[in-house]
């Protein structure tokens, strides 16, 4: 393991470890609606905490700089979005792990137990909220329209079906 | 960096070998597993190759495994998404339309897909959750996710998601 391998693993992670522990902190101070936007507020928190770390490393030189940023972004890009599709998103957003916890009773429940607490018009009421807690839609106090048309889903979204479409068979 | 550069290229191989055992397999679902298992034994083979290269000052072996294993989930997710529909997906595709749409329309199309029961029935599939009479009950996975997820909750100091 080279002295720069070291550095790039360790700048990757640390960022990564201030990105999860400033998110923990900030979620546990806000309400629900906001938690996806707060998310992306802070994964850029976490490019400049990687920025100001790598700009002081002392005993680098600038050309040795730039590699360990580029890539210890990488590490960091890649491990965020790790976290927050694989881990805090389906907490967060997952209708099976909600129904998981709804049937978190000895004697379980029927569907009808479980619509009263969870059904379509709450699931479609959090998702709203988020939605336009993190500037997707807006409302105009009728209807709901796109506010960005470039945002998180249509980019995963169309990423999912270009994959299909390779994967289907000719 | 020649490092990365293999790591790079085994993680296509793996991508274009999944790629193409989905196309030739005729199974229905998530052919997930076949790629986890295509990747380490990729991995594996990759790090047999950074063996062979000759030991330099500049070389990343450690920054390609870490990337290689990152990336696996990450094509796992878009992978994943090719055969899901979420209501967030779907809530977007209505509210597209030009004149935007009202908070019944979204509903209905909601109703339509009926997410719950959908969900319900790949629960019982994968073994999380059972059907006793008219109830459903957790099995002792789904009671282990239970578990698990209370502990995040009150990491996180957030209620239930959903």
């Amino acid at each position: 393991m080279s002295g720069l391998d070291q550095i790039i693993v360790a700048c990757g992670m640390g960022a990564f470890i201030v990105f999860v522990l400033a998110h923990i902190m900030a979620l546990r101070c806000m309400p629900a609606a906001g938690i996806l936007d707060a998310v992306q507020k802070l994964f850029y928190f976490g490019i400049l905490a990687l920025t100001a770390a790598v700009s002081f490393l002392p005993g680098l030189s600038v050309t040795d700089k730039f590699p360990v940023f580029i890539f210890s972004l990488c590490a960091y890009g890649l491990a965020s979005f790790v976290y927050v599709l694989c881990i805090f998103g389906p907490y967060a957003t997952s209708i099976r792990l909600r129904l998981i916890s709804e049937l978190d009773a000895p004697q379980g429940k029927t569907m009808a137990e479980i619509s009263r607490t969870y059904d379509s018009k709450a699931i479609l009421d959090l998702r709203l909220k988020r939605l336009l807690a993190s500037g997707d839609i807006r409302f105009d106090g009728d209807r709901y329209h796109i506010a960005k048309a470039h945002n998180a889903f249509f980019i995963i979204d169309a990423g999912a079906r270009a994959l299909h479409a390779i994967m289907q068979k000719s | 960096m020649n490092h990365l550069m293999i790591a790079f290229i085994f993680f296509v191989l793996s991508v274009i070998i999944h790629i193409g055992y989905c196309r030739k397999a005729s199974l229905a679902g998530l052919q997930a597993k076949a790629f986890i298992l295509t990747a380490l034994a990729n991995g594996a083979i990759m790090i047999i190759c950074f063996l062979f290269l000759t030991p330099s000052d500049r070389g990343l072996p450690y920054t390609a495994v870490f990337l290689y294993v990152l990336a696996i989930p990450v094509y796992l997710v878009f992978y994943v998404s090719t055969l899901l529909m979420s209501p967030s997906k779907n809530i977007l595709r209505v509210v597209q339309d030009d004149r935007g749409a009202t908070y019944e329309m979204i509903l209905q199309a909601l109703e339509q897909e009926n997410f719950i029961f959908l969900r319900l029935g790949e629960l019982q599939d994968s073994g999380c959750v059972r059907r006793s009479g008219e109830k459903f009950v957790l099995t002792p996975s789904g009671r282990n996710i239970v578990r698990i997820l209370k502990i995040y909750q009150k990491v996180l100091g957030q209620g239930p998601g959903g």
